[in-house]
């Protein structure tokens, strides 16, 4: 079945932890098409949502740092972080896609790790806040290192990306996809806060004409 | 250095509950669990958002260790001006 619902989305923490740093008309704004989004996302009545993500510390420590990891439990806590102004609670897992989608994998050419056991994130966690609210739509975290060095490339990325674009689209479930992060931004460095908005520009331009040169 | 065993002793008190509640309740005890340098252990105790910052501690994990001290954007950013 075609992947009934995909979306690229920001998961600043800031978006909920310091609403009120922003001018009040644009946050507004902001949160108001997120929303926005949600209402498409339930309107196409997913079985599954699969969330690709990124690492920030909440599972893997420099002592084990996978590349990929596919998260395979029946449930996932979160947030880990005290300070998100989100309740924490308990996210449906999907298993059964889960396991489908590691075999797929490992016979086209990935290997990704898996875990019966993740936390999630502001990452995970704060885009559900808004486009799943009700925690109501199973999960599938699908998890990237693009934390510490050595990462996988962007190349890399794309075409994991690309394959697991096709093999969800051939399942029998409803699928919605989800894929968070931001543009920008140096977290906790001493450029935090500042934003490069002709990076920016460039890569919606590129994101929109589907280029894949880079 | 030791900045493997100093980032693990972020990584627990920013994860692990049981950990967390450790440091704060007596930090100068808590990092003698790590191999840490007296300049390292220092930098904990005192909570010195620059030289934790400094002596390479990741962005994302000093980050939400200074929030757990409620230390504000502001703040943190005073912390390491001119570090750009």
């Amino acid at each position: 079945m075609p992947i009934v619902f995909a979306c690229a989305a920001s998961h600043a923490p800031g978006m909920t932890a310091w609403t009120e740093a922003a001018p009040k008309e644009q946050a507004d704004r902001f949160l108001r098409g997120y929303r926005k989004l949600g209402e498409r996302l339930a309107a196409a009545k997913p079985d599954t949502l699969v969330m690709i993500t990124v690492e920030h510390w909440a599972n893997f420590f420099l002592n084990h740092m996978p590349a990929f990891c596919i998260g395979r439990a029946d449930h996932y806590d979160g947030p880990v972080e005290e300070w998100l102004r989100i309740p924490k609670s308990r996210v449906p897992g999907d298993p059964q896609l889960s396991a489908a989608l590691l075999d797929a994998c490992l016979d086209g050419g990935f290997d990704p790790t898996f875990s019966d056991e993740l936390l999630f994130d502001h990452a995970t966690m704060l885009p559900l806040h808004f486009l799943n609210p009700n925690l109501a739509v199973p999960v599938v975290p699908v998890i990237i290192n693009t934390l510490t060095t050595p990462m996988p490339t962007p190349k890399r990325c794309f075409a994991l990306g690309q394959f697991l674009g096709r093999e969800l689209a051939r399942s029998e479930k409803r699928v919605a996809l989800v894929a968070t992060g931001g543009l920008s931004h140096w977290p906790g460095e001493a450029k935090h806060g500042k934003i490069n908005v002709s990076f920016d520009q460039k890569f919606l331009e590129t994101l929109k004409s589907r280029d894949q040169r880079d | 250095m030791s900045l493997y065993q100093l980032q693990k002793l972020v990584y627990h008190v920013n994860r692990d509950p049981s950990y967390r509640e450790s440091y704060r309740q007596n930090p100068a005890g808590f990092v003698k669990s790590y191999e840490l340098s007296a300049e390292e252990e220092a930098a904990v105790v005192n909570v010195d958002v620059r030289k934790l910052y400094t002596l390479g501690v990741h962005s994302l994990l000093l980050r939400p260790f200074t929030l757990l001290h409620k230390i504000s954007n502001e703040d943190y950013a005073k912390a390491l001006a001119g570090l750009e």
